[in-house]
């Protein structure tokens, strides 16, 4: 075991998954010069050919990659969530239906590695959070990890992975440090974790959020109540089978989503739980996301926007009031 | 440049082969076979074909909706293509692509897509592919006169030439976009004028002419092939039949003359080819009549093939999704 | 073979189709090309044209129908077909049905409670365990009934309840849905025996100041004395000192019974249960008031032994803390009698002619006129009374 940054851990996974085989390449804006910090030394160690800047055409190039993996490479990109809406066409028409639309002829190897700013001042145009929209349309993988270990065994199985791919890497997350196993460290997509174990109230949290969902088990353990925190590390495809099961042992739902609340990936979490685990339930689902308005950029509003500890503990006692 | 009988013989029979599998689509579909948008290539046939003719089996092809003409020019299965206008199992995409998204990836072709210019970052990124692994296949797409102004269409065009990618930009310019003529749409005389702002050579191509279209792909895919990077070709040619099937019932208004269809109709490619084949003695009219009619047989068989071939069962529904597949939510 | 005429899609997008006129007749020759039908949609508007010489040989849909487009619309003969070339004609059959590739979901059946909220946890263990929602009080917020509340309710039910026996010790176990159709039935059985009741107001004082006295020494014990201790100790010495009233009418026999079995009603959330204290005359005070305790506790939880709950010989039926002072307490067949405990006045009393604050309770004794009369049973009641009202011969 290692201790890293989750940014790190992007690093570690890219240039083993880079060594290990040498049809992986990756571009991106300004990647050679890391200015993420994600993509440090691979130039040094793949050469030019390997790690490419990419001019400002997101829509271009996006697609680009895409035409490179179905010809044999397996390209990674680099973006920031506030970009890719130009490059929706590439990713929606192309990306998620290509393999169905031509009967399963085309095999996408692609990968893109989306850095989601948020909760900093970055305002309305940097600060999206956008990976519900792509739960939506069928054909995209997505992965939201929490930690630094999981981003690293994440990524890396995105990038085994033959299907479309996109990692939405929580920038609140960057200076977390976290212990990552040492040697060829995988995780699987469609596992979720239980990252503690409760008996009272379920609390089931996506990416950033996680980390908040422990604090508040944690205040809330001592007053007695007991929490189950579940991080389900990749929403296409979704572990359902662990959230009913937990929310069986414990009667009560709690989704923390720092997406917008309508339509977000905890609505769709809700309605499955709400369907398939019904007769679980002792309370009503709760669902704890950021406001539907966009990112002011003054500080005293935009910390209004998004789930916190104290949000998510009200939202648990709330489910516990019969 | 001369070119062998074998290529010559080859661009009519495809272009014969084009044509009466676009006649026969238009008759099937008004008779209520299969429904869905169609898009003919009718008038338009020495464009892919001579470009085609061009390119090695290895190489790559990515096109538009109208997108008949693409496949067939590059070979493809004209059974397979039939079946999967009709929506059936046997064609291309398992009748899951239908007209707008032909596509034989066993072939070098990358498939047609409904968006337009949606394929041209595609086809770069094959290119890049070739590049990043040392190999020599080009690739080339297929874009139309309105798909010229789309954003992708520009940023591919700069991203080949900075990164000096093996791909052909070819524009196949029918002049009208549904109904909209090109000349009010387009900032510059032609399309191929474009490719200065990109520093690559912008050739602009009598797309009547298959032989043209054959001598400047070639040029292209030399220039590709050899590290040189990517080419602006545009193919000038014109559109017979409307933008799709049924669209002259619904349209108001015209948007172009019958003597300007007339006109352009005289200079149908087929008939142009077929006269330098006479006149240089390298086929007789019973040749080409043969093959006219060998290709007619063809079509037909294709019609029965794909009449005769199942829908595909309803547990196909969630099938293709998936190289790795997960379960269904 | 014949030809069929298709609707075809006129125009992008178009899903369906109105016939509006047909151009032509069954039986008009046509040529390839005519115009045969005109179709309106909301797309657009045109004529479906015949793809083949021939003759007209069938219409299959009719003016002003809508139908889908690649409906066939008629048939086409041509040279040489007769109406024998045309094929059978499709009734007017509902589209068939769409194949389901929903994944089933599970279903619970509704059950009552339509009024009450009810958690759908709580619904489905109710459910389960076989209880009635409509008769749980809900102690969740705003009187909503969850998980624990069907548990508590569903406790509270012994599942076994017995009837009595005419010989002992062999028990006979009767399961039953419900505890309140036994005692429904009991209830109606005993009121057809012809019984008479017979009440004494006892002064108690002395039994009261014996039960306080006990607190302190029975604290060790962890319990507390209560009157109906006094009372059962009471009715069974005189039930060994006047045998024939612990007896059992089976039929056209008396039967006196050698054990002297005191069954103790205890009131239920739902009913009432009897369940024994067996040789009740060879038990002290405190083996007796002991006894009563854990029968208690396990008919609250729903746990007494089969045993314990048959093979009473004469049975005691306390409403003291119930403010009643008499009532008539129905016989528990085949026991010939049972003794009801009223409530404890302190009234007025003269003593050796002083007017003192005296506790007063009534016993009350309900009798099987088959089989004693009223003198032995006003006998039996005298002594209960005397064994009651002078306590100290009651070892602790």
């Amino acid at each position: 075991m290692t201790q890293a940054l989750f940014g790190e851990a992007i690093n570690q996974a890219t240039i083993e998954e880079m060594k290990r085989d040498e049809r992986v390449f990756i571009m991106g804006e300004d990647i050679r010069r890391a200015v993420y910090g994600s993509t440090a030394n691979l130039l040094a160690e793949f050469g030019e050919k390997r790690v490419l800047d990419t001019p400002l055409s997101e829509n271009g190039f996006f697609g680009a990659a895409i035409g490179a993996s179905l010809v044999g490479s397996r390209p990674i990109v680099e973006t920031l969530t506030s970009f890719m809406w130009v490059a929706m066409d590439q990713l929606i028409s192309q990306a998620a239906k290509m393999r169905y639309m031509f009967g399963g002829q085309a095999t996408l190897p692609v990968v893109y590695r989306a850095l989601m700013m948020y909760g900093g001042g970055a305002a309305a145009h940097h600060s999206d959070r956008s990976y519900p929209m792509f739960m939506n349309m069928p054909g995209i993988k997505i992965v939201v990890p929490s930690n630094p270990a999981d981003m690293k065994g994440l990524l890396k199985t995105a990038v085994r992975d033959d299907d479309p791919v996109i990692v939405f890497e929580d920038g609140t997350l960057a200076g977390m440090r976290g212990e990552i196993p040492d040697g060829e460290h995988i995780t699987p997509f469609g596992e979720a974790n239980i990252i503690k174990e409760g008996t009272d109230c379920t609390i089931v949290a996506i990416a950033g959020s996680v980390n908040h969902s422990i604090s508040a088990a944690e205040n809330l353990h001592k007053e007695g109540i007991s929490v189950e925190v579940i991080d389900p590390r990749t929403l296409v495809p979704l572990d359902k089978e662990t959230i009913l099961n937990s929310v069986e042992k414990t009667g009560r739902l709690v989704v923390v989503d720092p997406a917008h609340k309508v339509c977000s990936a905890a609505s769709e979490i809700a309605s499955i739980v709400a369907q398939e685990g019904f007769w679980s339930l002792q309370a009503p689902i709760q669902k704890v996301a950021s406001e539907q308005v966009h990112i002011p950029f003054t500080p005293s509003l935009e910390k209004l926007v998004y789930p916190d500890v104290i949000k998510i503990s009200n939202a648990v006692k709330n489910t516990l009031e019969d | 440049m001369s070119i062998d009988k074998e290529t010559l013989i080859m661009i009519l029979t495809r272009m014969w082969i084009i044509r009466n599998f676009e006649l026969k689509v238009m008759e099937v579909h008004s008779a209520g076979e299969f429904s869905g948008a169609a898009h003919p290539y009718i008038g338009e046939e020495a464009v892919a074909v001579g470009a085609c003719a061009a390119l090695r089996d290895t190489d790559y092809i990515a096109g538009n909706h109208r997108s008949h003409g693409h496949p067939l020019a590059k070979g493809g299965s004209v059974k397979k293509a039939m079946a999967e206008l009709y929506g059936r199992v046997d064609g291309y995409c398992k009748g899951k692509g239908g007209s707008m998204h032909l596509a034989d990836f066993s072939i070098g072709i990358l498939g047609e897509s409904g968006i337009v210019a949606s394929s041209v970052p595609v086809a770069t990124g094959a290119a890049l592919s070739a590049k990043v692994q040392g190999k020599d296949f080009v690739s080339m797409v297929f874009f139309g006169d309105g798909a010229s102004n789309q954003g992708a269409c520009h940023e591919s065009m700069n991203l080949a030439s900075v990164w000096n990618l093996p791909v052909i930009f070819l524009c196949e310019n029918n002049q009208f976009a549904v109904t909209t003529s090109y000349e009010e749409t387009v900032a510059v005389d032609h399309i191929s004028d474009r490719a200065s702002a990109y520093n690559m050579p912008g050739v602009l191509v009598d797309g009547q002419d298959a032989i043209a279209m054959y001598e400047a792909t070639v040029a292209a895919v030399e220039r590709a092939r050899s590290g040189q990077g990517p080419t602006l070709i545009e193919g000038l040619t014109y559109r017979y039949e409307e933008h799709s099937l049924g669209l002259g019932r619904v349209r108001r208004g015209e948007y172009r003359t019958t003597d300007q269809i007339d006109e352009w109709r005289k200079r149908d490619p087929i008939n142009i080819h077929e006269e330098y084949l006479i006149n240089n003695n390298i086929a007789s009219r019973e040749e080409c009549d043969s093959i006219a009619s060998d290709s007619e047989k063809l079509v037909d068989e294709a019609v029965d093939f794909a009449r005769n071939s199942p829908f595909p069962e309803p547990e196909e529904l969630f099938e293709d999704m998936w190289a790795n597949p997960i379960p269904r939510p | 073979m014949s030809i069929p005429i298709i609707l075809p899609q006129l125009g992008m997008g178009m899903n369906e189709g109105q016939v509006m006129k047909w151009l032509k007749s069954v039986g008009d020759p046509i040529q390839k090309g005519d115009k045969l039908v005109e179709i309106e949609s909301s797309k657009v508007n045109s004529e479906v044209e015949a793809t083949s010489d021939g003759i007209l040989g069938r219409i299959d849909v009719e003016e002003e129908k809508v139908v889908n487009v690649g409906t066939v619309l008629g048939y086409i003969l041509v040279q040489g077909e007769t109406d024998n070339d045309l094929p059978a004609k499709k009734s007017d059959e509902v589209s068939a049905q769409e194949p389901d590739i929903s994944q089933s979901s599970e279903r619970i059946k509704r059950q009552s409670g339509k009024n009450k909220i009810v958690t759908p946890r709580a619904r489905r263990l109710a459910k389960k365990l076989n209880v009635n929602i409509d008769q749980v009080e809900g102690t969740g917020s705003g009187g909503r009934i969850t998980e624990e509340d069907i548990t508590n309710f569903s406790n509270k039910i012994p599942n076994n309840v017995s009837l009595p026996v005419s010989s002992l010790p062999v028990t006979k176990t009767v399961k039953l849905e419900r505890l309140r159709s036994v005692i429904a039935k009991r209830m109606t059985e005993s009121s057809q025996i012809p019984t008479v009741t017979l009440t004494r107001n006892v002064d108690v004082t002395n039994a009261v100041e014996f039960q306080k006295n006990l607190i302190s020494s029975w604290r060790s014990k962890k319990l507390r004395p209560q009157y109906q201790d006094l009372i059962l100790k009471a009715t069974a010495r005189a039930l060994s000192e006047q045998r024939e009233a612990n007896a059992h009418l089976v039929g056209d026999e008396i039967r006196l019974l050698e054990d002297i079995n005191i069954g103790v009603a205890m009131a239920v959330t739902d009913g009432l249960i009897v369940p024994v204290i067996k040789n009740a005359d060879k038990k002290s005070l405190l083996e007796i008031a002991l006894e009563v305790r854990e029968l208690a506790r396990q008919s609250r939880s729903n746990s007494i032994p089969l045993d314990r709950m048959s093979g009473s010989s004469f049975s005691v039926t306390t409403l003291e803390s119930y403010n009643i002072d008499t009532f008539n307490p129905l016989l528990n067949p085949p026991e010939i009698g049972i003794l009801g405990v009223g409530n404890i006045n302190v009234l007025p009393l003269y003593v050796n002619d002083e007017l003192l604050p005296r506790s007063v309770g009534s016993l009350n004794l309900t009798f099987d006129h088959r089989a004693w009369d009223g003198a032995p049973s006003a006998n039996f009641l005298n002594l209960v009374s005397k064994y009651l009202s002078e306590p100290s011969w009651m070892d602790e």
